[in-house]
């Protein structure tokens, strides 16, 4: 399965697994202030592009169990992934891959493409990752 | 006969030497790697600008702290890989021709790494950082220079990558002028206030 349509398959209609405790903070995860609070290394209440490349790239690696920079089938996180994991199974994207989409990625948010996202803007990004979770069964 | 040769030579040398560095110096794209946590420079004419255009390291990279370019060089530091684009600043087309809904997924992967977080529990941190993929800190501990003094951080001995998790001070936190890692005794100084988180 090439690029795209192993990105395709990156989802997040993200079936969780069952929470085993509360967490400490119960601000629901997909609130502006918990992204705030994981993203905004410069505390500006914005989070930039840079920012958002940090946080993506260290998930990457995070996800990358083999650390060759790949990440094949079996490294892709279940709940990124809305098919059925068989359609997966000869999926993999390249660290080159992955950088080379978070420019658009992070401008489909970016409405007014000054680099960063800011209250409206995160609101919409948020809620992008809130009606995931609502729609996903 | 032979100081002729020698010239030649030498002249041939020379020219090798100035082709192998035009490419660099009008090159597109440049690597450049800060190894083993240490601070690097590459040499590149940089009066186009510089624009971090691929992240390789999962260290980061935060321009100004980790990563910065002069009139002739960029420099890395602190673990930070990249690809950078220096000159012409027209991006790349570099997109996947389905690019607007792999944008779309990786947009949502964005949010995927806050869905991860809903698993996180204080209490659990080591395990958080072991089991689940969101990728964040292990832990995060404060620390201030106060009146610009020298300090370092009460934090212990920390072993692992550490790096500003939320500046708090109005000055910047530069590694290796206002905070930096002393075999993991983390220090601050020049009135670097922040965060720090260690992965």
């Amino acid at each position: 399965m090439r690029l795209a349509s192993a990105l395709l398959s990156l989802l997040v209609f993200s079936s969780l697994p069952a929470l085993a405790e509360p967490a400490a903070d119960d601000t629901p995860a997909t609130s502006v202030q918990r992204i705030l609070q994981r993203m905004d290394q410069d505390n500006d209440g914005k989070v930039s592009f840079e920012e958002y490349r940090n946080a993506m790239t260290r998930r990457f690696h995070v996800v990358d169990k083999n650390t060759d920079g790949t990440l094949q089938a079996d490294e892709i996180p279940k709940e990124w992934v809305v098919v059925p994991a068989a359609d997966l199974s000869d999926a993999q994207v390249t660290l080159e891959e992955f950088s080379t989409e978070l420019r658009p990625g992070f401008a489909r948010f970016d409405v007014n493409s000054d680099g960063l996202l800011d209250d409206a803007e995160l609101t919409a990004f948020a809620a992008a990752r809130a009606a995931k979770l609502e729609a996903s069964p | 006969m032979n100081t002729t040769r020698m010239l030649v030579a030498s002249l041939s040398v020379g020219m090798a030497a100035w082709l192998a560095v035009v490419p660099v110096a009008k090159a597109d794209t440049i690597t450049c790697e800060s190894r083993n946590g240490g601070y690097n420079t590459c040499a590149v004419n940089t009066a186009g600008g510089v624009t971090l255009s691929r992240q390789l390291s999962s260290q980061g990279c935060w321009e100004g702290d980790t990563w910065g370019y002069d009139r002739n060089r960029i420099w890395v530091n602190n673990g930070c890989r990249a690809q950078f684009r220096v000159g012409d600043n027209h991006s790349s087309s570099g997109s996947s021709s389905n690019g607007a809904a792999a944008a779309v997924a990786i947009g949502l992967i964005g949010a995927a790494i806050i869905a991860a977080n809903r698993n996180k529990d204080r209490n659990d941190r080591d395990d958080d950082y072991q089991d689940n993929n969101w990728g964040g800190p292990r832990n995060t501990f404060e620390c201030e220079s106060r009146n610009n003094s020298f300090t370092y951080c009460n934090s212990g001995r920390v072993r692992g990558q550490v790096e500003v998790y939320r500046q708090l001070s109005k000055t910047r936190c530069v590694y290796g002028q206002s905070w930096g890692n002393d075999n993991g005794r983390v220090w601050v100084d020049n009135g670097c206030r922040a965060e720090f988180a260690v992965y």
